[in-house]
């Protein structure tokens, strides 16, 4: 019902849809993005359930942002996709949904994606210096730790040092 | 009276023996609660399990005021300069148990994020396998602590507390020279650790 | 703009009567790894900005390189406090992948341990409220029906608090035959701890001074603010996902859910407890349901589990077959074989 009110209002907005188990996602490209969640809001899709990204690295725009929203009166649950390449940002929803703060700091933290306006973004989950972006498909589980490496000895090994 | 010289070995280990009676016996906790290893400890201290057996029900959440610490959960690499801080801050004599494999090993983490094990920063004396470890657990890793206390002369152990205050320093220098965070100072003190083979900072 | 430049540009802004004062990540009340920077009036708080991250795993990517069956440990140590909903609750957005239909009885059997293990986390949740705020009675009389609680989880799933119980398509095993009698037993006295507590705390003068009018919150910014649960109920929302969208059969289960109306720490507290009375009652009207109802407690269409693709364009390996379990691994998991130490790259901060 909501996709057919977005098509109605915002015509061409919507690029890509499909519905998988009784969910219903629609793809919009960044630059539509604050039309889309001005009418979301009006619609009563008032509560932004998550903030979060999926990193595809064979694709072109790698980064796909995934919104999930829940209209509270209708019990109607929406999920929004809009990709981005590497290196791009999407428009920040802090202005209209204070939750979007520390999720789009999370997937500034995981992903490196930015967020135009907004009011402070910085790294969340890990340290300020923390090198890299986690989620990224070419991130590393371990991160480069050393002691992470399969091999590695317990310091403390029977009341003797150990080591490798 | 023979008894009387200071020089005597028998009145040494005399008072080796009561002073680490009185320690073992009065061991205050300060749970270093961080994950689901704290819920057990909760249980550990409520009625069925009862640590207070033990002379440990004064749990003091101030690392000045306990010393004891029982590191409870998972500690990450954001969080590893924050328990280096603590347990500098807490007074002598000190002890250090590992509850828990996320905090001994890493436990299931072995990820970008997380410690792989509390003892490559702080030193530790006991530590309690287990995901998360029974309550008995638990009391038995605090019941092996007062065994090797008992055994502890009243001078020797402070060499690992020694290079710990070292390490720190090293930290710090590291941190000021090179405009680093204190995470990111100690993820580099052990890169270099491991360069060298050996598993710890300190 | 790191925290502490924030902290040293509102420190301009202080004059002589505010202090900053740092709660934080090792701290009695923060129970785990949340920091905040307090700026203090007295002993009113006037600003606090939280710090967290302290308990960053990286879960999610360890996940990548996991199958979906094993993943389901990983879960439990999500919500410590009631680890079976969160086997529950993975186990069932697989299924609603997967497009598997469970047995009723696994369904059943799942919304009672569900239910048990709401009443366990309701527990630690008020009992350790409570110690904070000063009513260490509180917590060691509850403390004691958690006991029973972790007793029936463990004859259930053998271990205590983080029990993996569900399984992709069912469950790890049926309810084994001691499980019914000391659920009975527990059912009876835990109702008795909950009056116990209601009449403990509820009309309690000291309790409300340090819990009424603190933290309040209208319902239009707990929506905006992406509140869930019983802070959200306590706002005034009557929003439960078991009554909205039901899922393993709450449809036929018959409770009620309590709303509160200020959203403060006293409203957010009765939430909770309520709460943890209604399910304590729907896990005993449960109980009653599949006791009577014999059939199978795991899907027999899936036998194994099944294999999950990291990545789409990743190919299986060819030594997997279709009763094997292992998961295809990104080359980014752990190799076999030991790695060459790092290079500087992930070495140096830039």
């Amino acid at each position: 019902m909501i996709i057919e009110h977005i098509d109605a209002q915002l015509p061409g907005t919507v690029t890509d849809r499909h519905a998988f188990r009784g969910d219903q996602t629609i793809v919009i490209a960044g630059e539509h993005l604050l039309a889309v969640v001005d009418l979301l809001h009006r619609e009563g899709f008032q509560l932004l359930v998550d903030i979060t990204a999926v990193d595809w690295p064979e694709r072109e725009q790698r980064f796909d942002v995934v919104y999930h929203w829940l209209n509270l009166a209708s019990q109607e649950r929406l999920r929004v996709k809009v990709p981005v390449a590497d290196g791009g940002s999407v428009p920040s929803l802090t202005g209209s949904f204070k939750t979007a703060n520390w999720f789009e700091r999370e997937v500034f933290d995981m992903f490196g994606i930015g967020f135009d306006g907004h009011p402070d973004l910085r790294r969340l989950l890990t340290w300020p210096d923390f090198p890299g972006h986690a989620l990224r498909k070419d991130f590393p589980l371990d991160g480069g730790d050393v002691f992470c490496m399969e091999g590695c000895t317990a310091p403390y090994n029977n009341g003797e040092r150990g080591g490798r | 009276m023979s008894e009387l010289d200071i020089n005597d070995a028998v009145m040494t280990t005399r008072l080796d023996a009561v002073v680490n009676w009185g320690r073992k016996n009065s061991l205050w906790p300060m749970p270093f609660g961080v994950a689901c290893c704290a819920i057990e400890f909760m249980s550990m201290m409520a009625s069925r399990f009862d640590l207070s057996r033990f002379g440990a029900e004064a749990m003091r959440f101030s690392p000045r005021q306990s010393d004891m610490m029982l590191i409870l959960g998972t500690i990450t690499n954001k969080m590893a300069p924050v328990l280096r801080t603590i347990y500098a801050q807490m007074a002598e004599p000190k002890w250090v148990i590992s509850v828990g494999v996320c905090a001994s090993s890493g436990g299931m983490y072995r990820t970008y994020a997380t410690l792989q094990g509390v003892d490559r920063v702080i030193p530790v004396d006991v530590y309690v396998p287990g995901c998360p470890p029974r309550p008995e657990s638990m009391i038995y890793g605090v019941m092996k602590l007062q065994e090797k206390i008992e055994k502890e002369s009243l001078s020797m152990r402070k060499d690992h507390i020694a290079r710990f205050y070292e390490s720190l320093a090293r930290q710090e220098s590291l941190q000021a020279e090179k405009g680093l965070t204190s995470q990111q100072a100690i993820r580099e003190m052990l890169m270099d650790a491991g360069e060298r083979g050996v598993g710890t900072i300190f | 703009m790191t925290t502490m430049d924030s902290i040293a540009l509102s420190r301009q802004m202080l004059d002589g009567d505010k202090m900053i004062v740092n709660m934080g990540p090792s701290h009695p009340t923060t129970h785990g790894t949340l920091r905040i920077v307090l700026e203090l009036e007295g002993e009113t708080i006037t600003k606090a900005t939280p710090e967290m991250g302290y308990l960053h795993r990286g879960v999610e990517k360890l996940g990548e390189s996991l199958s979906y069956q094993q993943f389901i440990p990983l879960t439990d140590r999500l919500n410590y406090c009631s680890a079976i909903m969160n086997n529950v609750g993975y186990a069932t957005a697989v299924e609603k992948l997967l497009d598997i239909q469970i047995p009723k009885r696994a369904a059943q059997i799942r919304v009672l341990m569900s239910e048990l293990s709401r009443v366990a986390d309701h527990i630690v949740c008020v009992g350790v409220n409570a110690v904070d705020i000063g009513a260490f009675t509180a917590f060691l009389y509850l403390f004691k029906q958690r006991e029973t609680a972790y007793d029936l989880f463990e004859m259930a799933a053998g271990q205590r608090l983080h029990t993996s119980f569900t399984r992709i398509g069912g469950l790890f095993r049926d309810i084994p035959e001691g499980f019914v009698p000391l659920c009975e037993r527990f059912l009876v006295e835990c109702a008795e701890a909950i009056d116990e507590l209601e009449r403990l705390l509820t009309k309690n003068p000291i309790w409300h001074d340090r819990t009424k009018g603190i933290g309040v919150i209208s319902a239009e910014d707990a929506v905006n603010w992406g509140y869930t649960g019983p802070s959200l109920r306590a706002a005034g929302v009557p929003q439960d996902l078991r009554k909205a969208q039901p899922y393993l059969g709450y449809e036929t289960y018959d409770f009620d859910i309590p709303v509160g109306t200020t959203g403060d720490v006293f409203d957010r507290y009765l939430s909770a407890w309520r709460r943890c009375a209604r399910a304590y009652a729907s896990s005993g009207r449960c109980w009653t349901a599949w006791s009577r109802d014999p059939s199978w407690w795991m899907t027999p269409r899936w036998p194994c589990h099944p294999r999950r693709r990291s990545t789409p364009g990743w190919r299986a390996s060819s030594t997997t077959s279709s009763s094997s379990c292992t998961a295809w691994r990104c080359p980014w998991a752990r190799s076999t074989a030991p790695p060459k130490p790092p290079t500087a790259s992930w070495a140096s901060t830039s």
